[in-house]
């Protein structure tokens, strides 16, 4: 007996069958653009990666085809220089790409002038001097990254704070402004002579069984007892703890 | 007939169509941020490959290094 879909069935069916032929097809970029699709201009501008335009993902044909969009606005000379480097660039990886990219938006502080004399020095520097400078630039991106790490670590160590040449500034009409991640001083508090318990190299919290009274939540020993003063409590209790 | 057909709807899209809305606007704001990223490295890759020096110099560790010792 053939039994009879109702509305909701059949478009539920529908949905089943089309969503995953979506996916795939989402997946694989077979929406991308082939090079037969692509226009004259376009094909002209991105003639070198012809050969290799089917082994690039949707995303990469997508960057180069923003690319091939600007193409009409450079010089004959920056032109040439593009298509003779599309090639290598394409079989950069991603991190390798990015990393070139940082580098040079940084160097666009010197002049193109200056990037040119000091690219001609370096090359004539011997491979030696070379291998250093790279180590060093190693180095310090090395330093620079622990430095990073440990200025945005929380450490439980009170730490010296280290004069800054900037004024201090107002957070609020009574607080001043404190370093970034601290919390703002009262205008009138006193930072030269912090309080007993906040003495530079102390732990922020030392909240260790055998450090912290139980009943009153305060130090009982340590060099952070020492600017609390014990709560009296009733004789009875003071027997009770000898016992 | 239709109107029967619709009541009959209307709950579901009531529970299907917040989904939609909030996966449409997930897509939206991915998009707009891909766009966004994919339009500054398309700015900085036509700069980088048609500038003076080759791509390779500023891959170099230690031109960077060497063209930081002068600041300009």
């Amino acid at each position: 007996m053939k039994r009879r879909l109702s509305p909701d069935n059949r478009a539920f069916g529908v949905a089943r069958l089309l969503l995953p032929v979506l996916l795939g097809l989402a997946a694989s970029g077979a929406w991308a653009q082939s090079w037969s699709a692509l226009n004259a201009s376009q094909q002209a501008a991105l003639g070198p990666l012809k050969a290799q335009w089917s082994q690039l993902d949707s995303e990469r044909r997508a960057q180069w085809l923003a690319l091939a969009d600007r193409f009409p606005d450079l010089s004959p000379a920056e032109r040439q220089r593009l298509q003779d480097r599309m090639i290598d660039w394409s079989q950069l990886s991603p991190d390798e790409r990015g990393a070139t990219r940082l580098q040079f938006h940084e160097a666009q502080r010197w002049t193109p002038q200056e990037r040119q004399d000091r690219w001609r020095e370096y090359q004539s520097l011997d491979p030696q001097a070379r291998l250093i400078l790279a180590h060093r630039w190693k180095l310090e991106e090395a330093a620079r990254a622990q430095a990073e790490a440990q200025a945005t670590s929380k450490r439980n160590l009170l730490e010296m704070q280290r004069p800054t040449s900037e004024p201090p500034r107002t957070a609020s009409p009574t607080t001043v402004r404190a370093r970034s991640g601290a919390t703002s001083r009262p205008i009138a508090s006193d930072e030269a002579n912090p309080a007993p318990q906040q003495q530079v190299g102390l732990p922020k919290v030392a909240a260790t069984p055998a450090f912290v009274d139980r009943e009153t939540l305060l130090p009982r020993r340590g060099p952070q007892a020492a600017g609390v003063t014990r709560a009296t409590r009733p004789a009875k209790d003071a027997k009770n703890d000898k016992d | 007939m239709l109107l029967s057909q619709f009541s009959a709807w209307w709950p579901r899209l009531g529970a299907v169509l917040p989904v939609l809305v909030l996966a449409f606007g997930a897509w939206v704001v991915n998009d707009a941020g891909q766009r966004e990223a994919q339009r500054v490295a398309t700015s900085i890759d036509v700069a980088l490959l048609a500038d003076d020096l080759p791509p390779e110099a500023y891959a170099d560790p230690g031109f960077v290094a060497f063209l930081k010792l002068q600041q300009p």
